[in-house]
């Protein structure tokens, strides 16, 4: 069934935006990322204009880390604290990162930065979170809870404003939150993207948060930081479609529900496991596309 | 409304076409060179997938006839990806003004193997002919229109070649113009041009406009005039929607 999208002026398979709505649905339930990184280009696949892709997708991220924020929180899997922290962290860093993608478009160097943000960031990413559940497979008899956070780093201990976190069971400066929040912010304008791929690992190894409280935390920021850029995209570039919108959500609360039953159900190893997997791929997909030659030298682009 | 037009239409011209054969006798004198388009406005709501609406015309017996439909124009930008440094990171943009997002072109079947460079040309008829250029002009500037082309020829918005003009009798001809789903709207030209003996005798050019209407135009409209307002809504269906999937699914 095809539906004409007012906004993007063209028309699109039903099911084939239903299906990716459910397919990062399900990622945003179990792993607490938005998936941005995968459905925009799935979208631009599709034929749906690149701007438009962009200002949809925020919000769908709305709607999907609304669904999941309240799931988690109803299993109490959320740090509160943490995140309301960490959200002020990232509008600073929103603004800032507005700011030098700006600075960036004036140079005409912005694709380029943004194309190796991509490989970089997801390729480290990726391969630390595979190598720590290695480590963590291999010890985890012998020292469970005795793993090493780089907030233990007495730089980082000597921050101050010192504060308890009782349901992440973490005492740390309350900067710190602060700091992940607007380095994620930064990149999310940057790059575009919700940024849960980064601010995930961020919040298990940088903070040392328990597993279980990511994804929710997480979610909670997403939640606000899509709200913001969905208003931001509609407002200064006309390019957020509601009936693709739409769309995807249907895909989108349907496939984080199941996701979060998927979540309970699988250990927190084995989940940062699949997405150590999956993160390295795409970084290895985007690496291997900019050192073999294109299947299509000339790209066609009508806005 | 359209859909009642059309077979009325179909009954006046077939109407016609009898009674000009009964007094067939002199027709090429009385028959003067004209048509009609079943649909001079053609609206796109939700379940718009595509549309195909037919040209009526009237011609001389000896004549044969050439029309090109034409959409409305957009700057199209072809980018050629270029190596830095060994990695594919650089573009080379080449950007095409006044494109016209659909081109198609239709002929008479007479006309298939005597078709003059001179009629192309006067007539805009073919893809060498539609006058496309770029702004910034590389040496390998045909590699992109090509490129171009070949994209709009993918998503059935140009013709790969001439489609045909089917001849109801000696004096009446229809076309049917099939507009994709990926449409864009507009205003698009029907231009025809009557040929006797490789010259162009009768030139005649009709309109049809493409638009949104129902929600999907009101969408758009809010959107464009009120981006603020619209985006705040949008975040609180949005919101909304996610909160009630938590509903329906604690329900169960």
């Amino acid at each position: 069934m095809n539906i004409y999208l007012p906004i993007a002026e063209m028309s699109v398979s039903f099911e084939a935006v239903f299906a990716i709505g459910i397919l990062v649905g399900f990622m945003s339930g179990v792993f607490g990322i938005g998936g941005g990184f995968l459905s925009t280009p799935l979208l631009i696949f599709l034929g749906v204009p690149p701007t438009v892709a962009v200002g949809t997708q925020s919000s769908q991220l709305a709607a999907t880390s609304s669904s999941g924020f309240i799931a988690n929180l109803r299993r109490g899997n959320i740090d509160l604290k943490i995140g309301t922290l960490m959200i002020a962290g990232s509008l600073l860093g929103n603004t800032l990162g507005i700011f030098i993608f700006h600075l960036l478009k004036q140079l005409g160097q912005i694709d380029v930065v943004i194309a190796l943000l991509y490989v970089f960031l997801l390729g480290i990413i990726g391969m630390m979170m595979l190598f720590e559940c290695f480590m963590s497979l291999s010890k985890q008899k012998k020292r469970a809870g005795k793993q090493k956070y780089f907030s233990h780093h007495p730089f980082f201990r000597s921050l101050p404003y010192k504060t308890r976190f009782p349901k992440s069971k973490i005492y740390m400066s309350a900067l710190m939150p602060v700091i992940v929040g607007f380095l994620g912010g930064i990149l999310i304008s940057i790059m575009g993207i919700g940024g849960g791929f980064i601010m995930v690992p961020a919040m298990i190894y940088f903070l040392g948060m328990p597993t279980m409280l990511v994804p929710g935390t997480s979610l909670f920021q997403i939640l606000f930081s899509a709200s913001f850029s969905c208003v931001m995209h509609a407002s200064f570039n006309h390019n957020v479609d509601i009936i693709l919108g739409i769309m995807l959500i249907f895909g989108g609360v349907l496939g984080t529900q199941f996701g979060v039953l998927a979540a309970s159900r699988i250990k927190g190893l084995t989940a940062r496991f699949c997405l150590a997997f999956m993160i390295t791929g795409v970084s290895f997909f985007l690496a291997r596309n900019l050192i073999l030659p294109p299947e299509n030298l000339y790209q066609v682009v009508i806005p | 409304m359209i859909f009642l037009l059309k077979p009325l239409f179909f009954a006046l011209i077939t109407f016609f076409v009898l009674n000009l054969n009964l007094s067939d006798v002199g027709a090429t004198e009385r028959t003067l060179p004209d048509f009609s388009l079943t649909e001079d406005s053609i609206e796109i709501g939700p379940a718009f997938d595509g549309y195909t609406l037919s040209v009526f015309g009237v011609k001389p017996k000896e004549m044969s006839v050439v029309m090109t439909v034409k959409g409305p124009e957009k700057i199209v930008k072809v980018e050629k990806a270029k190596q830095i440094f060994g990695v594919w990171l650089g573009k080379e943009v080449v950007e095409f003004r006044r494109v016209p997002h659909f081109y198609k072109f239709y002929i008479t079947d007479d006309l298939q193997q005597n078709l003059s460079e001179n009629l192309k040309k006067k007539s805009s008829l073919g893809l060498k002919n539609l006058g496309l250029y770029a702004e910034n002009i590389s040496d390998n500037d045909q590699i992109f229109e090509n490129a171009m082309i070949a994209k709009l020829q993918q998503d059935d918005l140009y013709a790969l070649g001439p489609k045909e003009i089917s001849l109801i009798n000696d004096n009446f001809f229809k076309a049917d113009i099939h507009l994709p789903p990926g449409i864009s709207t507009g205003i698009f030209d029907v231009n025809i041009f009557w040929v006797n003996a490789g010259e162009i005798a009768a030139h005649q050019k009709k309109t049809f406009k493409v638009k949104q209407v129902g929600l999907n135009a009101k969408i758009y409209g809010f959107a464009m005039q009120n981006g603020f307002l619209y985006g705040i809504i949008a975040m609180l269906i949005s919101l909304m929607a996610g909160f009630a999937s938590i509903l329906i699914v604690k329900k169960k």
